[in-house]
């Protein structure tokens, strides 16, 4: 079997408080390859943190399917078995200060675990393991309040690797952060896609995020718009632009040059890398002339 | 007409273990009608400094006056004054959209006005005139639930209760934090549009804390730079932006805009001078590329 987690037509709608449902998802239909990065990005509404909290059945779908390694969530959660999913696929959310409960960090991440009857000593190790992969050894006696929205962030997630997820997805885990949260949070979720081989769910609004990873999927008004390598999708600026998304520095600056009658290369343009080659190219014909 | 901190100090729980000193000696000016900017790593001091410049909380050592009123004051005539002038300015915490809570939009802009012990007619004036700035339209917003709007819908209904207090200073603690891009151009543009003035409108001051600083290098008229509680550096952005050595010690980067100008420069494919948005990039690798 190829796919880890697959997505069928998947529609959700929420109840509204007058009774009334409103369509948050629009018929989905995705599928995620194990091992694999990808980001889905949207503007606020689109629907990403929806699609997010199926993949682990916090949601449940209003028709379509959503199978990890073959199990359908709404079958699991008619039978009481949505642990299984729960075990394979972790969750972090966006607020740094809304998922930590312990007073101490290390026993922060043993409560999962803890909560599985899984036995002490492995527990022990576990957490071991899982602050090392995030850094976050040095405080594993602090008070979790005491740490930087970053730092905490990285807690969460030595939480979900505890639980010896295989997929991580997280759900606008650096909205709230400083840049250098930003980075620190990337960083450790880079790392563990490509030491450990998690498969890694990455929900932002972030365009420099979602350059890093393999695949991009673009949602907007409950639907996936736009899917592809991050090469293929930003060069799509305008359309990425009349979504309310962001577009590489350089290849905005690329599409204003173009517009002021620079006669730039017309293959796409993202890096600063390719926007210096397309204007010394310019200026390599300059001086034939 | 200005805001003066002179040689502001402020340490959190003097004497006790907790005592943390967040402010050391800090003196600036804020005149009426620019656009300021905060920048600093967290914990460098810019929230326990906003929260001098608008009085909630008083220096352990200097003063800050406000239009020649000063804030501390020992008189009951002093506290008086010093209370009508800590009414000019109006303060935006971070994700202030976190502190609505009446049942309506227009019942939440209007409790600061309310407190204020203003007539019925005069609070509802207040409240249409602030949802009107901020873009959100009275009759179809004004009735609803502060939780039926969108993420950038809510922090505009909550700036529109601290402009509903119509302050002459605005200090905003990172307005565009948690929003996507959309929703931040339209904070940025309001808080803008503010400033400027016009249209019979008086030009606001502008106190914003950004972490952002392609948006302070695009819109502030002079930048602050806090490192350990400390002013290290002020100026126009486009200064204050070539002191690398000043920002690398704040933790600070310097705007993407400014970085990728400078490759471009290198490579001789720009002019130099100054740059403070795209605009201007695109007019300074045009002359560059004509130099050739």
């Amino acid at each position: 079997m190829g796919s880890f987690i697959e997505i069928e037509a998947l529609e959700h709608s929420y109840q509204a408080a007058d009774g009334a449902g409103r369509k948050a998802l629009g018929g989905v239909s995705l599928s995620i390859g194990r091992g694999e990065f990808v980001a889905v990005l949207g503007a606020n509404g689109s629907g990403k943190s929806t699609l997010a909290r199926h993949l682990n059945g916090l949601l449940l779908p209003s028709s379509g399917h959503v199978r990890v390694e073959g199990m359908d969530t709404r079958e699991l959660a008619e039978r009481g078995e949505l642990w299984q999913v729960r075990s394979k696929v972790g969750m972090v959310f966006q607020n740094p200060d809304n998922q930590l409960i312990a007073a101490m960090v290390e026993d922060d991440v043993a409560f999962g675990p803890e909560n599985l009857g899984v036995e002490p000593l492995e527990i022990r190790r576990r957490v071991k393991e899982s602050l090392e992969a995030v850094g976050m050894t040095r405080f594993r006696k602090r008070a979790p309040h005491l740490l930087s929205g970053g730092q905490k962030q990285r807690v969460a997630i030595a939480g979900a690797l505890a639980m010896e997820t295989d997929c991580l997805v997280l759900d606008e885990p650096t909205a709230m952060l400083d840049p250098q949260g930003r980075k620190e949070v990337l960083e450790v979720v880079k790392r563990l896609h490509r030491e450990r081989g998690l498969t890694v769910i990455l929900i932002t609004h972030f365009m420099e995020e979602a350059m890093e990873a393999q695949r991009v999927v673009v949602m907007d008004k409950g639907c996936s718009v736009m899917e592809g390598t991050p090469r293929e999708v930003f060069a799509r600026g305008e359309e990425l632009k009349a979504l309310g998304l962001e577009v590489p520095l350089a290849g905005e600056l690329a599409a204003r040059l173009r517009q002021a009658g620079v006669p730039l290369p017309k293959e796409a343009i993202l890096t600063v890398e390719e926007l210096l080659q397309g204007l010394q190219a310019l200026r390599g014909k300059a001086h034939v002339h | 007409m200005s805001i003066e901190l002179k040689n502001v100090s402020y340490t959190y729980m003097p004497d006790t273990p907790m005592e943390r000193q967040a402010l050391m000696g800090v003196t600036m000016t804020l005149e009426r009608g620019r656009f300021y900017a905060i920048a600093g790593h967290t914990g460098s001091g810019k929230s326990t400094l906003i929260q001098q410049i608008c009085g909630l909380l008083t220096p352990t050592s200097g003063e800050v006056v406000v239009e020649g009123v000063p804030l501390k004051a020992k008189s009951k005539e002093g506290k008086k004054q010093a209370a009508l002038a800590k009414r000019k300015i109006g303060l935006v915490f971070q994700y202030p959209e976190q502190q609505l809570f009446e049942e309506t939009v227009a019942a939440d802009v209007a409790f600061g006005p309310r407190n204020q012990g203003l007539t019925e007619e005069e609070i509802a004036r207040r409240v249409q005139k602030a949802l009107a700035l901020v873009d959100l339209d009275y009759e179809a917003y004004g009735g609803k639930s502060p939780f039926q709007l969108s993420g950038g819908q809510k922090r505009r209904a909550a700036i529109a209760g601290v402009l509903a207090m119509e302050p002459e200073y605005l200090i905003l603690d990172e307005p565009t934090a948690g929003l996507d891009p959309k929703g931040r151009e339209a904070i940025l543009e309001l808080i803008n549009t503010l400033q400027k003035g016009g249209k019979g409108k008086e030009p606001m001051t502008i106190i914003m804390v950004s972490h952002a600083m392609d948006d302070i290098l695009r819109l502030a008229d002079e930048m602050f730079v806090m490192q350990e509680g400390r002013l290290t550096a002020s100026g126009a952005p486009a200064e204050v932006f070539e002191r690398w050595d000043v920002l690398s010690e704040a933790g600070l980067e310097p705007p993407k805009l400014l970085l990728l100008m400078e490759r471009l420069r290198e490579a001789g494919l720009a002019e130099r001078g100054p740059v403070r948005n795209l605009k201007e990039a695109v007019q300074a690798v045009k002359r560059g590329l004509g130099k050739c």
